[in-house]
Formats: C-alpha cells, structure tokens, sequence
C-alpha cells in the first residue's frame, strides 16, 4: 500500500496526454503499484471527457467528413502492428519500466560510488529529463545534497527515510530544489529508485560533492 | 436525411450509450449521429492541440477507433465521453513520438484494484454529468486554466505566459478548478 503518491500536477498532465515519454514511465510506473492514484487518473480523465463535451465545435465540412468516415467504415481496417508487451517475470519492474529497461534480473548495473549503483535510461527521450534507476546498498547514508530543480523518484525495491517520511516499494518522493536531503537507505534488501531529475544535484559537503557522480559520470 | 443531421444540444449520456452500443452491433446510422454529435467537438480539441491541419484527419480516425473499439466500451468505467477522450489523447499522443508506455493489466507486478461497491459502477455514470454541470459552473479563469491543460496541454508557465497572468495564480486557479470538480466526483472528499 502507497503512502506518497504522485504530485497532482505530473498526474494531471498525463491525464490530459502532456507528459514527455520519461514522465510517462515514472507516472506508468507509480499507477501500476496505485490503486489510489488509477482511481484518480479515472477521475481526471472524466474531467477530460466533460472538457471534450464542451469543446467548441466546429461544424463547416462535416457533412463530407462524415460521408469520408463512413466509406471508410467498409474497408479493411489497417490495425497497426502493435509492439509485443514487454513485462518483468518476477514482477519486480512495472511493466511501462520493463518496457524500456527489460527486466529487473536482466539489468547491467554501473558502480558509481561505494554502495551507489546506476543504469542510465536514455534511449526513449535523450532531449527530456534524464531518467535513471539506481541502486543503493541496504544501511547506506547518502550523503547531504540539495536540488537545483524537480527531482520525482519512485521506490521499487527496499526503501528509505528522509526528514519528510518513510518511502516503500510504489512510493513517490517528490523533491524541489528547497533545503538539503539526506537519505537513509533501509536494511535488508538493495533499494532501487527510478529518479526523474532535471538538473543535477548541489552537494553540501566534500563526500556529498563526491556524490555528485551519481548524476555527472 | 439522417447524413445531414446536426445535433444543437447535448445529448445524454445515456443516449451516446445506446449509441455506442449500437455501433458494437455495426448499426452505421448510429454512427453518423454520434459523428454529428462528437466530431465537431473532437475537430476544435485537435485544432486546440496544435494540430490545425491534421484536424479532420485526426477526427476521422478517432471515429473510426470509436466505430472499431465500441465492443470493448464499459460504462462502468467511464462516461462516452471519457472514453472518446481517451481514444482523442492517445492518438494525439501517438502523432507526436513512437512510443506511449501505459499500464499492463496482466503485469505480475501490478497492485490489484480493491473490490469495487455493486453500485459504484452507476454512481460513477452519474458523477459525470454531475461533473459536466460543475465545469460550466467554474469561474470563466478557472475554467480557462482547466482548458489549457486538457486541450492546449500546456503547462501552468505556458498558459501564464500566453495569458499574462502569473505562475502561481495560473496553478492556484487549477488546484481551486480541481478541487471544486472534485466536490462533484467524490462527494465526501475522500481522495
């Protein structure tokens, strides 16, 4: 069960069909493990609808259109080829991630610093946000750093806390570029986060600026 | 003659149901009313999206999604137009990059929705009206700002700059628009 969820207004863009493909698979994501939040996207894609229904309409042309459209109707329909589903066996990595990651067990991760593992996802959107997992060793501290913009990360393995709560697998941790965030990794198994940052990060102290790796190598 | 039929009001939900479930049943006059009905609507959320030239293209092929698709429709999750949207913002979505990732239903890693109540499913056709009255009701700035987002999808600083109103007075119009149509989507608040 989810306690953090998405901020409404990453939520409302995909409803409305404005995410770039990054935010699609972190909100994609996120509502494969939330109940709560499909129920709210239903919601506001109901708005959506009751939006559409007071649309200007534009009338002029549309008795041809319609004529075109109904022609069409007896011909074969040309159904693109869909792409095959992609989904994680294991049911570790939701299914928009898995899409464009293959499976969590599948993964080559790269070290990037003590306890600091990282998989760039750069093939869907190399002009938007940056979009990368990482992978954190169980007990770890990572060390202060602030934000300079909007950085969304969602848990989807082990979990952490920082000064504003605990987060578990499905959680959101949504973080402006206010105050310093430190992190503390929980024990037992490896917490894997998929981060959406658009700029990199500011650290605080030597070790935090020597984490700056986590976003610069 | 049916072909030349335009409809002046709304018509019910109830009625774009019938029609919808006409259509499933390949009934082509069913789809020339809910053409006449949706694809004047459909034609001014293209042209607002950007998409001045392809409108009528991307109309047409909505309707014919429509017309394709109208056997898997469920009212129980969705007003028609909710579901008309959804078909409009997909195929919006697929003109403009390869690839849209959306949730799986047969994904192991998904979280099951909880069981819904027997009568939620009529509730929530219900609600929909009810929501269409509440955005008539909004304040003309809120309503802008909703507008924006859906049919314009621009962000809150893309409406502020093209409007000249601030940031901030843009996203507080929207949280305000939101949680008023929420009133009218969940009564008690509960979301």
């Amino acid at each position: 069960m989810t306690t953090h969820h998405l901020p409404e207004p990453l939520l409302v863009a995909y409803a409305a069909g404005g995410t770039s493909e990054a935010e699609d698979v972190l909100v994609g994501s996120h509502l494969t493990l939330c109940p709560a939040c499909r129920a709210r996207l239903a919601e506001l894609e109901d708005v959506g609808g009751a939006v559409l229904d007071e649309a200007p309409a534009v009338h002029e042309g549309m008795d041809a259109l319609l004529a075109g459209a109904l022609a069409a109707l007896d011909a074969p329909a040309v159904e693109p080829v869909d792409e095959p589903v992609v989904v994680d066996p294991d049911g570790v990595f939701p299914a928009p991630l898995a899409a464009v990651v293959g499976p969590a067990s599948a993964l080559s991760w790269q070290w990037v610093f003590p306890g600091v593992e990282r998989v760039e996802i750069d093939a869907i959107d190399p002009h938007g946000m940056p979009l990368r997992l990482f992978r954190l060793k169980p007990g770890m501290r990572v060390p202060d750093h602030a934000h300079e913009g909007r950085e969304v990360s969602l848990v989807l393995t082990g979990g952490f806390t920082d000064d504003d709560g605990h987060y578990l697998r499905g959680d959101v941790c949504d973080r402006g570029s206010d105050g310093v965030h430190r992190q503390h990794i929980d024990e037992g198994e490896p917490c894997i986060v998929l981060v959406l940052a658009d700029n990199p990060l500011v650290a605080k102290t030597l070790r935090g600026r020597l984490s700056r790796l986590f976003h610069t190598l | 003659m049916w072909l030349r039929c335009v409809l002046v009001t709304t018509p019910s939900d109830d009625r774009r149901t019938e029609l919808l479930l006409a259509l499933a049943q390949g009934d082509k006059q069913a789809f020339a009313e809910l053409f006449s009905d949706m694809a004047p609507r459909l034609r001014g959320f293209f042209r607002s999206s950007g998409f001045q030239e392809e409108a009528d293209e991307l109309t047409q092929e909505t309707m014919l999604r429509v017309w394709r698709g109208a056997s898997s429709y469920d009212r129980g999750k969705g007003a028609p137009t909710t579901w008309i949207f959804t078909i409009a913002r997909n195929l919006r979505i697929d003109r403009r990059r390869k690839r849209r990732v959306a949730v799986v239903d047969d994904d192991p890693a998904k979280v099951a929705d909880p069981e819904e109540a027997p009568d939620a499913r009529v509730d929530r056709a219900r609600q929909a009206e009810d929501l269409r009255d509440a955005i008539r009701q909004l304040p003309d700035a809120q309503a802008d700002a909703v507008r924006a987002v859906y049919f314009e999808h621009q962000s809150a600083r893309a409406f502020a700059e093209s409007s000249g109103v601030a940031e901030g007075t843009v996203k507080s119009r929207l949280r305000l628009a939101l949680r008023a149509l929420r009133g009218h989507l969940d009564p008690e608040g509960a979301t």
